[in-house]
């Protein structure tokens, strides 16, 4: 019974950090290299403008107002394959003096999801013109709830 | 019933695991990195080779893979007899760039422990740019400056006082920021002429002195910018903003237009890393023409 019970637990909380974290059906493509998104530069249809519209349309502040730990950076790390497909998503958190910390659940989930449905990428290419995969991140600067800063571009 | 409340209680107890999991990727410092450096060393690199080892590190960092980089810096570094506060920085550069702070700013304060004077100038001017936390980043630059108090220092190619007055602007210490930008504006035209100061102090000066009310200044302020650099799109959008305080819709709109169609001509200011205090874009542009210049 004890044995049944660990593979039962084993399965749920596979199956609960997977769709945390990961998502099976990304592939980077595989005969490019993986950039970082300022070289070649990775962008974005309707540029940073647009990004930060993204994030600040339907941002829920006076929910996020009213939670407690709703102070500290969020930075969503992810990839964008030379598709413009996105994937291997990751999450950190600090607080303001840039010590691990964790802010309520569902801000941190708004940025994830919404970081998710961002569309219209344009990885660069590199030096022999191929189209490259990137590793990106946005990071998140959160003030008693309040969006104040989106970085880096 | 006890299988059942002992099956629970481990279905929390790892859901919790995990959670911790998930949030311990701030640092992630536990990784193992001896099956790779196994691996190095049969392809035939020297793992003993400290410097080496951090080089690899670093361009593993390089293409995203931040816990095999940093864990294989770390072990560059253990290797050596003693460690020096531009090692700390060194190792910090990729992971400011790429969002891990806490694992970055870690590095950045033993660097500016080990050594302030020389790496205060590149941590004061990150923490502005890359982190945005002016307050940090002023108190920095002020302890930076104050050590060569006869001399402008310029972290990483920028006048301290152009770097102070922007952290004083974004914190809304306008006058501050004016002054800052003065400073660096009179020493320069004294030395080299005022045609060397970046045209984009008197943008950010403009756009001070405008939240201050001083309008007329404020013009003046971005007139120079232009004269200095007439397709300065970011000039004439600003200046176009004043002047609808103003009251002076017909020259704004005229602006507006001037900037974007600056703008749409590749006359705009930008980094590959990160955006600018003084960053516009096309849409912005179109915004305020759409609502104050279409009646």
């Amino acid at each position: 019974m004890l044995k049944t019970g660990f593979i039962i637990c084993g399965l749920i909380c596979s199956s609960f950090l997977f769709s945390q974290e990961k998502d099976t059906t990304f592939k980077l493509c595989d005969s490019v290299d993986t950039w970082p998104y300022y070289y070649p530069e990775l962008t974005i249809k309707g540029n940073f403008w647009e990004v930060k519209k993204h994030y600040n349309t339907e941002y829920p502040l006076s929910l996020f107002q009213n939670l407690k730990n709703n102070t500290g950076i969020i930075t969503v790390q992810f990839k964008v394959n030379c598709k413009g497909e996105m994937g291997d998503f990751s999450t950190q958190q600090c607080d303001f003096t840039y010590k691990p910390n964790s802010v309520d659940k569902r801000i941190k989930d708004f940025f994830v999801s919404k970081t998710k449905t961002l569309t219209g990428w344009i990885p660069g290419k590199d030096e022999e013109g191929n189209i490259v995969n990137h590793h990106k991140f946005f990071s998140f600067r959160i003030k008693e709830g309040a969006l104040i800063q989106i970085l880096p571009k | 019933m006890r299988n059942i409340i002992l099956l629970s209680i481990i279905i929390l107890l790892l859901s919790s695991c995990f959670e911790n999991e998930i949030q311990a990727q701030s640092i992630k410092e536990e990784y193992d990195i001896q099956p790779y450096l196994l691996r190095l060393d049969s392809a035939g690199y020297d793992i003993a080779d400290d410097t080496l080892m951090f080089r690899i590190g670093y361009q593993i960092n390089y293409i995203g893979k931040f816990d095999k980089g940093n864990a294989l810096i770390e072990y560059a570094l253990s290797k050596r007899d003693s460690v020096g506060a531009h090692d700390f920085q060194s190792w910090s550069v990729l992971n400011s760039k790429n969002g891990n702070y806490a694992i970055a700013v870690e590095r950045l304060e033993k660097a500016i422990e080990m050594d302030f004077a020389e790496e205060a100038g590149y941590y004061g001017w990150l923490l502005l740019y890359y982190y945005r936390d002016y307050e940090k980043s002023l108190t920095i630059l002020e302890k930076y400056d104050a050590l060569t108090p006869d001399f402008s220092d310029a972290p990483m190619g920028e006048d301290i006082h152009y770097l102070k007055g922007l952290c004083h602007m974004q914190m809304n210490h306008y006058e501050k920021a004016i002054a800052e930008f003065d400073t660096y504006i009179n020493n320069l035209a004294a030395t080299h002429g005022e045609d060397f100061v970046d045209v984009y102090t008197f943008v950010q000066k403009g756009r001070c002195l405008k939240v201050l009310g001083r309008h007329d200044e404020a013009i003046l302020s971005y007139k120079k910018a232009v004269k200095y650099d007439g397709e300065c799109s970011e000039a004439y959008y600003f200046m176009g903003l004043t002047q609808l305080e103003m009251n002076k819709k017909g020259v704004a709109c005229t602006n507006f237009n001037i900037a974007l169609d600056l703008i749409k001509k590749g006359n705009k200011s930008s980094d590959g890393y990160v955006e600018y205090f003084h960053e516009i874009y096309p849409q912005q542009i179109e915004l305020s023409i759409t609502e104050y210049c279409k009646d």
